[in-house]
């Protein structure tokens, strides 16, 4: 098929960058999105032009590293991640628009690659469990409810990837610690941090510069891997009950964030 | 640890929990509205008792602390999201229908503000609010029981039989429906309702929360805009002083007549 790109090129994170068009005569309909950047880029390298930076790892959805906004949308038109995305999703002709993650806390590197290491930060603020699990025989121990084991599930298949923040109207990443914090705190192993974790992944949150949530759900609608929404309203629920349990504790005098 | 709302999720929470306290407001002040097709007497008399209790000075300032937080709050998330993508997109596509309602929120939220602004300086700080000067601007009203008190009554309809601000009116009863639409299910997940069904169930009533207070209290402004009451006797009433007192007595004694 034959294709006219349209994509964002900045040589580093200070540069203004712009778009740049690229023609592109035979793909094949069967191959990936990523291999048809592969081919484009192999295009410019041969005319002595320095390739287009993008971001892959695994190439099979799970390393949520491949973000890309295509025509619009997080991810492109398919429901999984860009590396997932295959060319017969677009018909022969079309205009294809390739832009990065937009939020100013995840930073332009080059091109298409964004420094999306706020979310690492969030992690590092909360996003663990101290408490010794055992070794992998000893995950049955302890019996969980196969509700609860569903609802932790839904925040644990989050794959960092970010396109809910490239979504979001306001640039939040409130489905993603969301995701983290309601992953853990079902679970109880998650509930010895409980407080101080939601409450310090909130806050790091702010920090980065990530925006407030209106309840659009246009994150949930391009979440790649499913993550609801619920679990925002969880993670809303829990730095309340948080935030009020330390108000208590501190006006009885007692430590901040004792379980 | 304090309670100072100190991220955005704790601010959004103040902005839900004031939004619902905002529709205990409509609530009430829709029924007590409700008196307006009852006629002047009821009307005025509930009107007097409302605004001649002690109390009303409480209530007014837990209104404007209630709208007050909710008006701060919403600002300060909606400028804290307006920060985080100062670059947008070349192209935009989103999955979520009606978008454009919940993008609206901080637009439909400043027309309610300025509405409620003028609303309050058109009726309650509008004519006869000054005690003294009420005959003179002929908003004076006898009741049944010969008390002389302000005819608000009188006032709606003076302004909701000129079409031009009742169209006003109901553009701005419009816009809080469509805050409304979004406003009451976006509070219910703020405040971390999970379940589903329930979610659902709270975007329907979202809708229907929309539709009868949107509707409910356009009512009044065109009931009186249709029907244009009584207008002859109103005009004149407004311009010769002595009237008032007489225009008022006959009626009410005959009345007070029949009923005995
Ligand atoms: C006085 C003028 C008003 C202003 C300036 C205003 C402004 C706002 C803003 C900016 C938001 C936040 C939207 C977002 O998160 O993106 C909001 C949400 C909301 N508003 Fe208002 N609003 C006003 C009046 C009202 C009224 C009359 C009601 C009640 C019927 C109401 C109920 C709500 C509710 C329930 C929310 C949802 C909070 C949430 O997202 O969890 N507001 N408003
Ligand atoms: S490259 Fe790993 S998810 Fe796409």
């Amino acid at each position: 098929m034959k294709l006219t790109l349209k994509i964002w090129r900045q040589k580093n994170a200070k540069d203004a960058g712009g778009f740049k068009s690229y023609k592109l005569d035979d793909i094949s309909e069967h191959s990936s999105f990523l291999e048809m950047l592969d081919t484009l880029n192999q295009q410019i390298m041969n005319s002595g032009d320095e390739p287009i930076v993008f971001e892959s790892d695994c190439r099979e959805g799970i390393c949520g590293v491949c973000g890309l906004v295509i025509n619009g949308v997080p991810h492109g038109p398919g429901r999984g991640t860009t590396c997932q995305l295959h060319m017969r999703s677009f018909k022969d002709g079309d205009e294809i628009t390739i832009e990065p993650w937009r939020a100013d806390a995840f930073p332009i590197m080059k091109d298409l690659m964004v420094d999306r290491s706020a979310f690492d930060r969030i992690i590092q603020s909360g996003g663990y469990i101290s408490v010794n699990t055992g070794s992998a025989r000893d995950a049955n121990e302890k019996l969980i409810p196969q509700k609860d084991i569903e609802k932790a599930f839904d925040g644990a298949q989050c794959i960092g990837c970010g396109a809910c923040v490239a979504a979001c109207k306001n640039a939040s990443a409130n489905l993603f610690t969301a995701a983290k914090v309601s992953h853990l705190v079902v679970l109880p192993q998650g509930k010895v941090e409980r407080s101080e974790r939601v409450i310090n992944m909130v806050e790091q949150h702010d920090k980065e510069g990530f925006g407030s949530c209106s309840n659009q759900t246009e994150c949930e609608a391009v979440c790649p891997v499913g993550v609801t929404v619920s679990n925002i309203s969880r993670m809303n629920r829990e730095y309340a009950r948080a935030k009020v349990k330390n108000f208590f504790n501190a006006t009885r005098g007692g430590d901040k964030c004792k379980k | 640890m304090s309670l100072t709302p100190n991220t955005n999720i704790a601010k959004k929470i103040l902005t839900a929990v004031s939004g619902l306290l905002i529709f205990g407001f409509l609530t009430g002040h829709f029924l007590g509205n409700l008196l307006l097709f009852v006629g002047a007497e009821p009307f005025n008399i509930y009107a007097h008792q409302l605004t001649s209790n002690p109390l009303i000075y409480l209530a007014e300032l837990i209104l404007v602390i209630i709208f007050g937080s909710h008006i701060v709050t919403g600002i300060q998330v909606t400028l804290a999201s307006r920060g985080a993508r100062k670059k947008g997109y070349e192209v935009r596509n989103e999955r979520t229908p009606k978008s454009w309602i919940v993008k609206s929120m901080p637009y439909t939220g400043t027309i309610i503000f300025l509405f409620i602004i003028f609303h309050i300086i058109s009726f309650k700080f509008g004519p006869g609010f000054d005690e003294s000067a009420r005959i003179n601007e002929g908003m004076l009203y006898l009741t049944m029981e010969g008390e002389p008190i302000r005819d608000l009554y009188k006032l709606v309809v003076v302004r909701f039989t000129n079409p031009a601000y009742s169209i006003f009116y109901v553009i701005a009863m419009i816009s809080m429906g469509i805050h409304i639409a979004h406003a009451f299910q976006s509070a219910i997940r703020t405040l971390g309702v999970t379940n589903k069904t329930y979610y659902q169930l709270a975007q329907k009533a979202s809708i229907a929360l929309a539709v009868v207070f949107t509707v409910g209290f356009s009512s009044f402004p065109l009931y009186f805009m249709v029907s244009q009451p009584e207008l002859a006797v109103i005009e004149e009433v407004e311009t010769v002083e002595s009237e008032v007192i007489e225009m008022n007595e006959v009626p009410a004694s005959i009345e007070e007549l029949d009923v005995k």
